[in-house]
Formats: C-alpha cells, sequence, structure tokens
C-alpha cells in the first residue's frame, strides 16, 4: 500500500504541469504503464534523458500508457520529442502513434532525423483527468523521450543544452535534489565490480550505497546483457562466486539462473544500501575532493544527494571521475610511450601513432530454431549496414567501433548500428527457405562496452607489466588470461561487415594488478574499479573481463574499510597502512561467509 | 625410455634422409606467383625448431641470380608424436621475407597421411595450405590437450555448435567448430605440429634475419612489389619525411592497400606534406570512394591539406556520416557569408536533396 501511495505521488509529481498554467511536459519513462516499451537510460548525458523505446525485435509491443491530471481544461498543442533512428529512403522503422483522451492522434511519429519534437496537432481537453497511450506500429524501436502540451503553440527547444535547461523547469525541479543521504562509501555502477566493492565493504562493516541505473545488478554479466564472466578469481573466490556467472555462450538464457543468485547475494547485506534504478548525473569535486554525487531514478525522476568520505567510480565510462575532475584518458597510445609492441601485429596491437581507436560495443542476441516457420520482414533500413551479411546467432565478436565515433558521446548511435547489423543479417538469412523455422529469441538492445575512458591512477597498468611479469607490493589482483585486444575485422579486408571483429590474443603466466591503479592520481576520496581502472589501451585487454574487475571492486572495498578506521584517503593506505591491508587481502582467500 | 628409444629410431632415419636429398620439388600450392622460379642461389642462415624443440630444421635464404633475397625455405623432415608413437612427415616449406609462410612442396612418392596412413585428398592439402596461411589460428593460443571444448558438441550430421540444446555460433575459446573446420579431419596432430613449425620460432627468425640484413636498396623493391606486407615493411623503415620522394608508390599503396596500411600512412604523413597537390588531389577528389575510417582521417587533415579540399568534398557529402559532415562543417568559415561561393552553392543545393543530414547543413547556413 505504501509503495502504491509512493507511485501515486511520483506519478502526480512527474506529470504535474509546470508553475505555468498553460503548458506541461510528461516524461515517457515515467508512465505508470510501461506495456512491451522498455526504459533506455544509456544515453542520458547526451540526448537529455531516459526514454522509451518498443523493442519488439519485429513485433509491435504492447501500449504504454498513463494518466494526466490537468491544471486546465482548453485547447493544447501537443509535441512528442523522438527520433526516426535509421532516417533515409526508406519508411521509418520505429513508427508509433499517441492516443490523447480516447483519441488517437492521425500524425504518425518517429519520422525526423535526430531527437526533435514532432508535432502532433491541436487537442482540445474537456476532462481535468485523461488518459495517454503510445501504440508502437513497428515494433522495430521506435522512441520517445517525452511529450508536451502546450496552449500557446511554442515550439519547446530542441538544442540539448537549451532543453536541459528548460526540463527542470517545465517539471518544477528545484537546483538541489531534496532528499541527500549519507554513507560510508557510495559505489556507483553495479556492475560486478560495484557489486564486489559493496560486499567486500559492507563485510568490513561499512555503510555502503550502490547507485546502479537498472533494475538488475551485473552490468555486462547481467541477464540484460549476458556477457558470461572470465578471467580467475584471485584472492576474493568467496565473494565473486557470490555474482559471477557460469561459462555458458555469450547471450545465453543461463544468465538468468546467475542473474537470481546475484541479486538474491548482494540483497542479503542489510549494510548495502541499493538504490536501483538510479543513474549517476553529477559529482561535485572540491579542491579535489568529491563532496557528493547526485542521482535520478530513471522513471520517476526522483532525486538524491549521496554524501560520502569515499566513493568508487564502478560505471564503466568513468562517469564519477570525469564529473568531478579526475585525469582520464581515451584512445590508444603510441607504442613507444609505454613501450607496448607486439611485432607480430604492429598497428593493430599498439600503433606508432596515438589514435582515437578503442576496443568496441557489442550487442548479443540468440535465436530459437522452432518446429514451425516464422516470418521476418525484408528491411531496406537495415541493408547498407548487413548488406549481404547472413545470419542465425550472435556473439563477442557482433562489436562496432570506428574512428568518427566516440564509445560513450556516439553510444546510441553505435548500439543502432549493431541493431541493424543483427535485424539486417537475420533478415537474410530467413530468405533462405532452409532458415524459415528460426525465430528471434532475444536481442539486447543495452550495450556491452569493452573500453571508453579509463582513470588515471598513480600507477598506470600496461602490457609492460604483463610482459615483465612485476610483482608489485600492493599487488591486489592477479590474473592468468590471455591479453587480447580486438579490432574490426574490416581494417584488414574492408569487404567484411563493419560490425564483425577479431580478436588478437598474447598468451601469459600471471600478471599482477597494484593497488595503485585502483584509486585516483589527482581526486583524493575516489577509487576506481572495472574497466576505467588506471591503465593503458594494451593493459587494459587482459583484465577487463569480468572476474578480474570483481578481484579489482573487492580489493578496493577493502581498501575503503582501512580508509574508515583510519580516516584517511585511498593513497594513504598504500604509503602508510600497506602492510594491514595486504594482510587482509591475503586473508580473503581463507574466509568462509 | 619407450619415447627416447622411439626419437632415436627417428632421427637415425632422418639422417639417412637427409644423405639421400634430391632436391626442391614443385610447390603444391604458393601464395606468391612464380617468384621460387627465379631462385638461381640457396644460403644457409639459421637453424629453427618446432614447438616441441625435436629436430633441429636448417633455414635457407633463397636469392634470385644477382644476390636479391627471395624466399627462405626449409625441407623438413619431423616426427609426429602422439602418446609416443611417432610417424615421420617430410615437407618443402616456403616463407616470404618477413617470415609468413607462402606455400609448401611434397617430394614425389611422399605424400601427407593422416594418421590411419591414408593419404590426404586433394581438399585436404587446400585445407592444409589455408591453415598454415592463418598465423592467428586458434593452434596458436591452444595446448594440444585443450583443443575440444568439453561443454560444445557438434551434431553429427549439422554445422552447427550446440550448447543446452540452443545453437550457438561459437563459444570464446577454441571450439570443437573451429577447430574441425580449420584443420585436416584425421591430421589434427600433423596439423598442429607443422602449423607450430611454419608459424613459430622459424617465422620470428626470419624477421630478424631479415630486419639485420635489410637496407636502403630494399626499399623500392619492398614498395613497388604486389605485397601489402612488404609495402608495410618497407614504409616502416622508411622516415615519414621521405614518403613523399616515393610518391608514384605511396599513391598506389593508398590505392590498392588495406584500410590498415592506408591509416597507418596517413597517420604518420608530415603535417606539411598533406599540402603537396598531386596527392591532395588524389586523397579529396576521391573522397567517396575511401573506407570510412580513411575519410574520417582526411577530415581531421583538412586544415594542412591543398586549400582546394573543402571544395572538393562539397559535391561529395553524401557518402559523410553525420560526425563527418560535422567535421567537414566545422572546417568552414564561421560566418557562411565568407563561404567560397561554389561551397555555398554545393550546400545549398544539398539541402534540397534527400541527404540525411540536411538539417545540419540548415543549421549551419543559418548561423
Amino acid at each position: 500500500m505504501k509503495k502504491l501511495l509512493l507511485l501515486l505521488f511520483l506519478w502526480v509529481w512527474a506529470i504535474s504541469p509546470s508553475l505555468s498554467q498553460t503548458d506541461f511536459l510528461i516524461e515517457a519513462e515515467s508512465f505508470l504503464d510501461k506495456g512491451g516499451w522498455v526504459s533506455d537510460p544509456q544515453f542520458v548525458e547526451q540526448m537529455g534523458s531516459p526514454y522509451l523505446m518498443a523493442h519488439g525485435m519485429g513485433k509491435p509491443v504492447r501500449n504504454a500508457s498513463t494518466e494526466v491530471v490537468l491544471k486546465e481544461k482548453g485547447t493544447y498543442h501537443i509535441w512528442a520529442r523522438t527520433k526516426n533512428w535509421v532516417p533515409g529512403n526508406w519508411e521509418a522503422p520505429g513508427r508509433f502513434q499517441l492516443v490523447v483522451d480516447g483519441e488517437k492522434m492521425d500524425q504518425v511519429l518517429g519520422l525526423g532525423p535526430d531527437w526533435n519534437w514532432e508535432y502532433l496537432g491541436e487537442k482540445k481537453l474537456s476532462s481535468k483527468s485523461f488518459k495517454i497511450e503510445l501504440i508502437d506500429l513497428t515494433g522495430f524501436n521506435g522512441r520517445v523521450d517525452a511529450i508536451y502540451f502546450n496552449q500557446e503553440k511554442k515550439v519547446p527547444p530542441t538544442d540539448v543544452e537549451k532543453l536541459n535547461a528548460w526540463r527542470p523547469d517545465k517539471l518544477g525541479e528545484t537546483a538541489a535534489p531534496g532528499e541527500t543521504k549519507e554513507f560510508d562509501l557510495v559505489i556507483t555502477g553495479g556492475g560486478i565490480a560495484g557489486c564486489a566493492a559493496a560486499i567486500a565493504a559492507a563485510e568490513q562493516g561499512m555503510e555502503v550505497a550502490l547507485i546502479h541505473d537498472r533494475g538488475l545488478l551485473g552490468g555486462n554479466a547481467s541477464s540484460e546483457i549476458r556477457v558470461h564472466t572470465l578471467g580467475i578469481y584471485g584472492k576474493f573466490e568467496r565473494i565473486l562466486r557470490m555474482i559471477d556467472t557460469e561459462h555458458y555462450p555469450n547471450g545465453s538464457e543461463d544468465a538468468k539462473k546467475d542473474q537470481l543468485k546475484r541479486d538474491k547475494n548482494v540483497k542479503s547485506y542489510k549494510n548495502i544500501h541499493l538504490f536501483l534504478n538510479y543513474r549517476a548525473y553529477d559529482a561535485v569535486a572540491k579542491e579535489s575532493v568529491i563532496q557528493y554525487i547526485d542521482a535520478r531514478h530513471t522513471s520517476s525522476g526522483e532525486r538524491i544527494r549521496f554524501t560520502s568520505p569515499l566513493f568508487v567510480d564502478a560505471t564503466g565510462d568513468g562517469w564519477i571521475g570525469y564529473w568531478s575532475g579526475a585525469d582520464y584518458s581515451y584512445g590508444r597510445e603510441g607504442v613507444e610511450e609505454y613501450g607496448e609492441a607486439w611485432d607480430k601485429w604492429g598497428e593493430l596491437w599498439s600503433p606508432e601513432e596515438p589514435d582515437n581507436a578503442v576496443m568496441g560495443s557489442s550487442i548479443l542476441w540468440i535465436t530459437d530454431l522452432t518446429t514451425e516457420a516464422h516470418n521476418f520482414p525484408e528491411l531496406a533500413w537495415a541493408k547498407d549496414v548487413a548488406n549481404e551479411h547472413e545470419a542465425t546467432a550472435g556473439e563477442w565478436y557482433w562489436e562496432f567501433s570506428r574512428n568518427d565515433l566516440h564509445q560513450i558521446e556516439d553510444g546510441e548511435e553505435i548500439r543502432d548500428h549493431m541493431l541493424r547489423a543483427i535485424f539486417g543479417s537475420f533478415s537474410n538469412a530467413k530468405q533462405k527457405p532452409e532458415n524459415a523455422n528460426y525465430k528471434l529469441k532475444w536481442v539486447s538492445y543495452l550495450l556491452g562496452k569493452r573500453e571508453s575512458r579509463r582513470l588515471m591512477g598513480d600507477h598506470i597498468f600496461t602490457f609492460r607489466d604483463v610482459l615483465d611479469q612485476v610483482k608489485f607490493p600492493d599487488s591486489v589482483v592477479v590474473e592468468t588470461r590471455e591479453v587480447d585486444i580486438h579490432f574490426q575485422q574490416n581494417l584488414q579486408d574492408e569487404n567484411k561487415p563493419d560490425f564483425l571483429s577479431t580478436a588478437l590474443f598474447y598468451k601469459t603466466d600471471a600478471y599482477y594488478i597494484p593497488y595503485r591503479s585502483l584509486y585516483s592520481r589527482n581526486v583524493s576520496n575516489l577509487f576506481m574499479a572495472g574497466r576505467c581502472f588506471s591503465c593503458s589501451h594494451v593493459g587494459l585487454g587482459g583484465p577487463r573481463v569480468m572476474r578480474t574487475t570483481g578481484q579489482m571492486g573487492a580489493a578496493v572495498g577493502f581498501a575503503a574499510s582501512l580508509c574508515k578506521k583510519y580516516k584517511v584517503n585511498p593513497r594513504d593506505i598504500y604509503t602508510d597502512h600497506l602492510e594491514e591491508y595486504m594482510k587482509l587481502i591475503m586473508e580473503q582467500q581463507w574466509r568462509e561467509r | 625410455m619407450a619415447r627416447a628409444v622411439v626419437l632415436g629410431f627417428f632421427f637415425f632415419c632422418s639422417f639417412l634422409f637427409s644423405l639421400a636429398d634430391g632436391g626442391k620439388a614443385k610447390p603444391l600450392f604458393f601464395e606468391m606467383g612464380e617468384e621460387y622460379r627465379k631462385v638461381a642461389q640457396e644460403q644457409e642462415v639459421f637453424l629453427f625448431r618446432g614447438k616441441d624443440s625435436l629436430p633441429e630444421h636448417q633455414m635457407l635464404l633463397l636469392s634470385d641470380s644477382v644476390g636479391n633475397p627471395l624466399l627462405f625455405y626449409a625441407d623438413i623432415y619431423t616426427p609426429v608424436c602422439i602418446d609416443n608413437i611417432c610417424k615421420p612427415v617430410q615437407i618443402e616449406i616456403y616463407w616470404d621475407l618477413l617470415g609468413e609462410y607462402v606455400g609448401f612442396a611434397l617430394q614425389k612418392n611422399q605424400p601427407l597421411t593422416k594418421f590411419d596412413h591414408e593419404e590426404f585428398e586433394p581438399d585436404d592439402y587446400e585445407k592444409f595450405h589455408a591453415l598454415m596461411l592463418d598465423d592467428h589460428s586458434v593452434l596458436d593460443r591452444s595446448k594440444m590437450e585443450d583443443l575440444f571444448d568439453k561443454n560444445a558438441k557438434v551434431e553429427p550430421d549439422k554445422e552447427q555448435v550446440v550448447y543446452n540444446g540452443v545453437e550457438v555460433d561459437a563459444v570464446s575459446e577454441p571450439t570443437k567448430k573451429v577447430i574441425r573446420e580449420s584443420t585436416v579431419e584425421g591430421a589434427l596432430y600433423s596439423c598442429y605440429t607443422l602449423w607450430h613449425l611454419v608459424n613459430g620460432e622459424s617465422s620470428r627468425k626470419i624477421k630478424n634475419y631479415f630486419s639485420e640484413i635489410y637496407n636502403d636498396r630494399f626499399s623500392t623493391y619492398l614498395l613497388d612489389s604486389p605485397y601489402e606486407s612488404y609495402q608495410r615493411f618497407a614504409l616502416k623503415k622508411l622516415t615519414p619525411e621521405a614518403y613523399l620522394d616515393f610518391r608514384p608508390q605511396i599513391l598506389h599503396i593508398l590505392e590498392s592497400a588495406s584500410p590498415l596500411t592506408r591509416s597507418y600512412v596517413l597517420k604518420k604523413l608530415p603535417d606539411e606534406d598533406w599540402a603537396d597537390e598531386k596527392l591532395s588531389e588524389f586523397l579529396y577528389e576521391n573522397f567517396s570512394n575511401w573506407d570510412m575510417n580513411t575519410q574520417t582521417l582526411l577530415l581531421k587533415h583538412l586544415e594542412f591539406a591543398d586549400e582546394r579540399a573543402a571544395l572538393w568534398l562539397s559535391t561529395q557529402l553524401s557518402s559523410m556520416k553525420k560526425r563527418q559532415l560535422e567535421m567537414y562543417l566545422t572546417f568552414l568559415p564561421k560566418r557562411p557569408a565568407e563561404l567560397d561561393e561554389r561551397i555555398r552553392q554545393a550546400l545549398e543545393e544539398k539541402v534540397q536533396s534527400d541527404y540525411n543530414y540536411t538539417y545540419l547543413i540548415k543549421a549551419y547556413l543559418g548561423s
């Protein structure tokens, strides 16, 4: 009941008309009934907001709907912020319509070439309470960010910066979140690294906030992305077994079993305070000390400010470090910078000149081979990506990276390119009679990223540390997995599809990552764990897999507990408390829960 | 002990065989045209071993009549052993000057055989050659004992890998499917042993050896060659400042090589050379024919290129993706009033077209 009241409150708050009587804004992600539409918060920093998407794999999804309470009856002009995600000489793939107060509006939406307000027309609203519905027409990823009603026919801002300033005003938001919560440790990012950090710190008695922008924990290992965990357990087998996966094929439905295990285990710690579906949007530092992190609920829009003496950036994209001014790098270093050559592979491994190339992001997908035939349409809008490529299953090498695209700033385009590759290649295969019984079973809509920002620590872990087998006094992570670097197949042969990659594997004995790679060199109370730890491009090649990033998380969680004990910052653990810290780490392999 | 006896016998046979060497056979598969026909002299250069460190093999450098190096060659006689049972394999291998395998030959009456002594079929030789060519084979990162993924099984009548009843394309580690596809059925151990002989120490030693004897007189030969790996090797040895001394070769390489080599040249080309009229014209007038990554590099270097480059690009906007168009528009004068009239006209015409990003051009022209 309480939950219902809270939801009702949030809904009223979310859809409340602005202070102006003549207009109001409804965030699509705040719809009470999302039907078959999914909430996508991946690209908030670029396009301004989470949005609803009709990810039906070719079958129109169930309508989403919500109730609206008006302050003033009257005639309103209506806009929806949406985009045609594949503009071109074909019918837009993500078309949808709106039903307002029982009337289906004529205007089909999802037609403009970039995020923008599409005008639906005028509507007389004679009742103060009415319903809005979204009708998906295609099943192919139509998307809507917000719906705007205005009596004056004044077009809302298009420019994202102006829109970001306009939106809070329309939603009646204050500058700072109304609520502030304080913890011993605030971890942002509930992937394997963030979960491991939370468990380790919680076991040491800390009150931990774990902020995660999805409802399911695990990041790339979650049942929403489904990459299996690779690497070894190091000293943290007990912790990592609570959250890792079996070695099933990437994309396997078995991910759901491991999801249950992970969620149950993390939730069993009373002092891990989970903030699921909260996406951090700011981290503010004063004199290189993070003061707080602000996060927003991805559906209700509710905001919370998190304060703590210590923060962990386990976001993968290094957002907390980025916002708080931490040093970071992106792209490939020149081969001489850290001496990372592997002559056999030359430029593909480490280039003579630095550049902005990074390993790409993947979208996993699986099919069912059934006993009956299923139709799948020919897709003109996917043709110039898939070309003639045919496929009935995906794997890790369905990966995309290109030198005009940034894995963070252009994430939506990268994800959409992969969707076109998948739907197009499957469609090509389906035109063959022998594939008649194949049916798309699951296609992720969340990017499985490999590489983006890397925050810089006191030590930058590189391929040299692997080659030289360096044993550090503060080696807290150990790995034996090959160092593998991915690149797009079309670099060697331009006739290959641009969405397929291949990998180079450097076999090695054990290598070690020092604690000094797990805290920022210039933001004094910031740890990092996961793929945004301190490393070079090639350095990331080995330890970017999730048992290894889990080791990083656990190591950071234990370090944080000592920071609390001595009221010091992460660096002080290395300079003043290393013996005690390493003893704590070594003890973990013998400890039982 | 049994192993020592078996191997002792093998080395004895190997010695007898070496005495009976009957000259080079004609290659069965060869990747470099007729290069082996130019061979006029040979020189012993070093010894090498395979993965199992069994016998050492002699590497020869083959040269033409005036001493230009052409190929590396070894006449290999090696045991292939499983559980201490060994059988001999004899094969002649050719490598290029950079240590890449290029082909093999067999002496008459010495066919390759499978482990049940059945001779290779013509298709098997083709598959074997393709495997040796693949220096990135899964065999590189596999131990003999873990060539098979226990979790994956291949249904007998299908080419699919099935896991828990669900078809998968491959799993991250070497799979039975990949191994089966890339090796000759019934000859996995021969394939494994020979792959490591061909792509292991032999290849590394050739690279080192050729680097040591390399001098400037090889540059033209390698740049003029039709082989991309040779071209890249020579480019790496040249200082970028010398690139335009070889303008015809550089233009040819840009046109014919892979995006990887193209981007290598463009990244290393000194900024001042971008203004070279012929080069600029060649690169920017053909903008729409290049791969996307090359196009982006061209846009990044617009400021250094011949001043007409922006004009040449103005008629090729259709091949630009969104970010690329943004780069182009950012390069143009901030105030559209200062635009070259011809560029303005091209932009205005484009606005009327069905190009996906006309809204960006409109925004620029309206700024």
